[in-house]
């Protein structure tokens, strides 16, 4: 706790900055590549990933094909929350997942951009493509940041 | 021979000057359709806002003001001119969607967005998707699910909201029924919602006043702030922190989940409550009087005060609890 609580409080002291080249190709590497604990796993780690799993299938059926289904989307929603408020069985499952977030940012980020630039090619001066892009660009500063400032 | 040179080409040069003018250009489009209770209306559009409120007959009606920009006036003119309003009813479904003509190579001072209004009737379902536009819907009381990519969606004075948003925040305000909120990088910001109401956050901050009901917030990396409220809740975080403000003894449960986060909740010296919690490597630290104290590995809280009120539970790892008074002043309920 004191440790997130300390990269956080670095993060948010650092300046916004674009970091150097070599770092984003080493980030990117490393954001690119397997999770390292996933050798060391035990079969609780896997009943966690299971769990995981359960929870994008249902937040992909609630959201993916979303239309009148049988269930209300607030009840499909609860129940997804209550599996991920399943605590992680190890404190090394915890940072893994701490790590998976990040990456998921990272790459959510990365596509948001990929998209905006498409759109930026066939409205090149809307303001709100530009606003997005700007934000979707901030954001990955942001994230760069936290990544340099706690190790991950 | 000079002269007459410029007599030929004068209007050619004039012309081109002309066509090449910078201009911000508009133009209205308008429709309707009959469109009886139970039937849905779904909405796909791409720059620009959409607006929808409740109509007073049952008819559809959609109102599109849509503007160009550019450095060229006829390119300008040409696009403005192409782009079509489409309403197309499909059994119990009319579909509606601006069409933009296709563009080749905008030159790079090239805009064009369309901002939609659209008056729905009663009882009918409000579907649509957007991106690069805010959403605002107000008084749709039939239904409505809402997916937005780039830009802010607003509730109002609805009932049953389904939203999905990735790059904008997302307000929900006076609202009733099933609320089922998805939410990526945006925050959520919750005020005066009852009923049924689930909110699953990943990278934004989730706030809620007065909440009312069967009430689920779970978020990622982001923090979760409420203040008030009744119903039974349950609170899961990992990773971010949980701020909760109680002032209501006709609030029955609250469930907290935390991971690698920190919880504050804050207690009015004359709510009565009764609570359980256990962390593991972690802290609990209360000013109240409470039984404390660690048992495998776990730190373990248990207590009550008065009669009655909310049963509070909650359960971490790596986790700090803090129970504290709340000095705010406010009074409990």
């Amino acid at each position: 706790m004191q440790e997130l609580t300390a990269i956080q409080r670095a993060a948010a002291g650092l300046a916004t900055i674009e970091p150097a080249p070599e770092t984003w190709v080493r980030i990117r590497e490393r954001v690119a590549a397997p999770p390292r604990r996933l050798l060391g796993w035990t079969w609780a780690g896997a009943a966690a990933a299971a769990a995981v799993l359960l929870v994008v299938a249902v937040l992909g059926r609630a959201f993916v094909g979303a239309g009148h289904g049988p269930r209300a989307p607030e009840a499909r929603l609860r129940e997804a929350a209550v599996t991920a408020g399943t605590i992680s069985p190890t404190r090394e499952a915890a940072d893994a997942g701490l790590d998976e977030q990040y990456r998921e940012y990272l790459a959510g980020v990365e596509a948001a951009i990929s998209e905006i630039e498409r759109a930026l090619a066939e409205n090149p001066s809307n303001p709100r493509v530009r606003r997005a892009y700007a934000g979707a660009q901030d954001a990955r500063n942001r994230s760069f940041d936290l990544l340099v400032a706690g190790g991950r | 021979m000079t002269v007459k040179a410029a007599f030929i080409f004068l209007p050619a040069v004039l012309a081109l000057a002309a066509a090449a003018e910078a201009a911000t250009l508009t133009r209205r489009l308008e429709k309707s359709l009959p469109l009886p209770a139970g039937q849905v209306v779904r909405l796909t559009h791409r720059y620009g806002s959409i607006l929808a409120r409740p109509a007073d007959t049952e008819t559809l009606r959609v109102s599109a003001a849509a503007i160009v920009k550019g450095n060229d006036r006829r390119q300008a003119a040409e696009f403005l001119t192409g782009i079509e309003l489409s309403l197309a009813s499909w059994e119990d479904t009319v579909f509606v969607a601006v069409l933009y003509p296709g563009l080749v190579t905008p030159s790079s001072e090239f805009s064009y967005e369309v901002d939609l209004t659209l008056l729905v009737p009663p009882g009918v379902r409000f579907e649509a998707a957007n991106a690069f536009g805010d959403m605002e819907l107000y008084g749709i009381t039939g239904g409505s699910s809402v997916t937005n990519r780039y830009g802010n969606v607003d509730f109002r004075d609805c009932r049953d909201v389904e939203v999905t948003v990735s790059h904008g925040d997302v307000r929900v305000a006076e609202c009733s029924g099933g609320l089922g909120i998805n939410s990526s990088y945006g925050n959520v910001y919750l005020d005066d919602v009852a009923d049924q109401v689930a909110v699953d956050s990943r990278y934004g901050d989730v706030s809620g006043q007065q909440l009312d009901g069967d009430v689920t917030i779970s978020n990622v990396l982001g923090s979760i702030a409420t203040e008030g409220g009744r119903g039974k809740w349950c609170l899961v975080s990992r990773y971010g922190e949980v701020a909760a403000r109680l002032d209501d003894s006709t609030m029955t449960k609250l469930d907290v989940v935390a991971e690698l986060a920190r919880v504050r909740l804050l207690l009015p010296h004359v709510l009565p409550f009764r609570i359980e919690g256990r962390v593991s490597d972690g802290e609990i630290g209360t000013s109240y009087p409470l039984q404390t104290g660690n048992r495998d590995g776990q730190c373990r809280v248990s207590g009550a005060q008065g009669r009655g009120g909310p049963h509070i539970v909650f359960t971490g790892a790596w986790a700090d609890f803090f129970i504290d008074p709340d000095t705010t002043g406010k009074p409990a309920n």
